[in-house]
């Protein structure tokens, strides 16, 4: 997939875009640098999120649960054994991934909306063992994290931020690239197919839940030390909606799409928060219209067009188009699939 | 000591009750439209304060509680059923993910509307006065709006059943649970039947909040627990069945009475234990038919 025509424009671009997120910190004040560190946290949660969603066609509605055990595995460590944030951030992904192996456990039996409404139901067990139990995780009162001088800078934080929301997309792209991540792609399209052929789909399906339930545990990490503070609305459900909406505003079926729609959702959010006493009412419209109007999300969109046309040019030329076939073929084309979500 | 398992076995049969309401209108929902509808914990929010506002309009007599019990599931209802028609038929072709967003979305909008409308402040309902009082069980006192409830409850399982069992509605309600395609073949007007089902589940819903009114505290938030509850419900009992929901909600109902008895945090815990046992052993749920 990284070969066919779109290969090196989308290393350059990749490479540009990374170069711009470098700078920035010279480039915007320190208010904006700190919502952008919210965007990229929300970058890398929607784009582990896009692990079970657009790849392997999961509809999960629990990734609260992973998120906030990220979280909460910084400052319970910090709070019970005094160990230090960054030892807190590496162990985070492990927890959150055990977590995920177990819940996944029992939650890849079924598929389709049940699987929403038992992803949903577990991550409601863990907050509600969270929030209840006081004397562990400080309850409603949420738990503190005291990061280390060299991380109460925002420069600073934004730039492990940056590294860390990098090397996970690395590892996406990797996985979504590899024949483990083929495997994936085959399963959501057609899952009696895959098992003809012999893949174990409840195996994949709970490795891939597995591995994004670590990743999103890495973005709690981060969102915990970042704002100071794991609090249990982090494992509430309506934060298991947001990587969803991300997802869906920015388009399930390309790469990037989950990324731009994290970076709407956040900056929308700031906005609308400070600018009215309604927030909800607000994002209940937008994700209405984006239901009904937008359906490929944004990125879907406009790369769905793009796609269209440079097929048609393509199209004049049915040489090319042959030999271009089998190379961009593991790609996943916006608007020509669609995933299997039917229980 | 066993008088109070007695009592709290009692309280968690009515509890039980409201749950089942709620749910059976979900299981009803998830059966024939195939969608888990998020809107539905909004819809027992919604007829909560339906409920509030009757009931304070007639001064809170016993004429202002039958009202609201008939106002409230009709007013949801109705909305329920512009929500399907309006909104939901639309994005009837595309993935079922499309629509579950929807039913999300309206969670969002509801529970903003109900700020817009009401505030953010705690309400109370009290009970009707002709059952503010409570019965004698061996010498324990014990609610007689709860019996209300359970009775209620009863009335809706066996109408809900009759319904099923002997109308045309509940039969193609049935049928279409197994096979919705078969159902458009046979020449049934499908869309409508979406949109029915969808009305009738939400007026249940209503019907549920209504009743929940004078018992809890009628506030913003209270449709995440029902909701969650709701789906256990679907989950144990069996997608469409409404003997499975009834089943599931008294389960759930009791289990958690008796669990605050046990350890009154970690109540919740115990409908995860029923509900992974449930399926590990059964993924079908109860009393559903394997898919």
């Amino acid at each position: 997939m990284m070969a066919g025509a779109t290969g090196p424009w989308r290393l350059i671009a990749t490479f540009a875009g990374l170069a711009v997120l470098a700078l920035l910190p010279w480039v915007i004040d320190e208010s904006n640098l700190f919502l952008m560190v919210d965007v990229l946290i929300a970058v890398l949660f929607a784009m582990s999120y896009n692990l079970v969603l657009g790849q392997t066609g999961l509809l999960s509605f629990g990734h609260a649960a992973f998120f906030g055990a990220g979280a909460y595995t910084v400052a319970l460590l910090q709070m019970h054994l005094d160990l230090p944030v960054p030892v807190g951030m590496v162990v985070a992904p492990f927890v959150a991934g055990l977590l995920a192996l177990v819940i996944g456990f029992f939650t890849v039996r079924v598929s389709g909306m049940y699987f929403a409404m038992l992803t949903l139901a577990f991550s409601q067990l863990v907050f509600a063992i969270v929030a209840g139990w006081y004397s562990f995780t400080g309850g409603d009162n949420g738990a503190p994290v005291m990061p280390p001088d060299f991380l109460f800078n925002t420069i600073n934080f934004y730039y492990l931020t940056l590294a860390v929301v990098t090397a996970g997309i690395v590892v996406i792209r990797l996985i979504v690239s590899s024949p483990f991540g083929a495997a994936l792609a085959a399963i959501r399209e057609n899952p009696q197919r895959a098992s003809f052929v012999g893949l174990n789909i409840r195996l994949y399906q709970l490795a891939a839940f597995t591995v994004s339930g670590a990743l999103t545990g890495l973005a709690g990490a981060l969102r915990a030390s970042f704002h100071q503070m794991a609090f249990p609305s982090l494992l509430f459900w309506p934060q298991s909606a947001e990587p969803v909406l991300m997802t869906l505003a920015g388009g399930m079926h390309t790469f990037f799409g989950p990324a731009v729609g994290a970076a709407i959702f956040t900056v929308l959010n700031f906005f609308v928060a400070s600018y009215t006493d309604y927030p909800l009412f607000i994002f209940g419209v937008v994700v209405l219209l984006l239901v009904l109007f937008l359906p490929e999300g944004v990125l879907g969109t406009i790369l769905g067009k793009h796609r269209r046309g440079w097929r048609r040019q393509a199209a004049t030329k049915p040489p090319e188009v042959v030999a271009a076939a089998p190379a961009s073929s593991p790609e996943p084309a916006a608007g020509s699939m669609q995933t299997v979500q039917r229980p | 000591m066993l008088t109070d398992i007695l009592i709290q076995l009692l309280s968690g049969v009515s509890r039980g009750m409201i749950l089942f309401v709620v749910a059976s209108g979900l299981t009803l929902i998830f059966g024939v439209l195939r969608i888990a509808n998020f809107a539905h914990g909004s819809f027992y929010m919604m007829a909560a304060f339906t409920a509030y506002a009757v009931t304070t309009a007639l001064g809170g007599s016993d004429l202002g509680f039958v009202a609201s019990l008939v106002v409230a599931p009709l007013v949801v209802a109705a909305f329920g059923l512009v929500f399907e028609f309006f909104l939901l038929r639309r994005i009837a072709k595309r993935e079922h993910l499309y629509q579950l967003i929807m039913t999300f979305a309206a969670t969002l909008i509801i529970s903003d509307g109900i700020k817009m409308i009401w505030g953010g402040a705690y309400r109370s309902v009290g009970y009707p006065p002709m059952l503010s009082g409570s019965l004698d069980i061996l010498g324990r006192p014990f609610p007689a709006y709860y019996l209300l409830v359970i009775i209620l409850g009863l009335v809706i399982a066996a109408g809900l059943s009759w319904m099923i069992e002997r109308t045309r509605f509940g039969r193609t309600i049935s049928a279409a649970v197994v096979d919705p395609e078969m159902v458009g073949a046979l020449g049934i007007n499908v869309p409508r039947l979406y949109t029915l089902v969808f009305g009738l589940g939400a007026w249940l819903a209503g019907v549920g909040g209504a009743l929940a009114a004078p018992i809890g505290s009628v506030s913003l938030g209270i449709d995440n627990s029902i909701i969650i509850e709701s789906f256990a419900v679907v989950i144990i009992g069996g997608s469409g069945s409404i003997p499975g929901a009834l089943a599931a909600a008294l389960i759930i109902g009791i289990v958690q009475s008796l669990g605050i008895m046990v350890a009154p945090r970690l109540a919740i815990a115990f409908i995860f234990i029923a509900l992974c046992a449930v399926l590990l052993l059964r993924p079908q749920g109860l009393l559903g038919r394997r898919v």
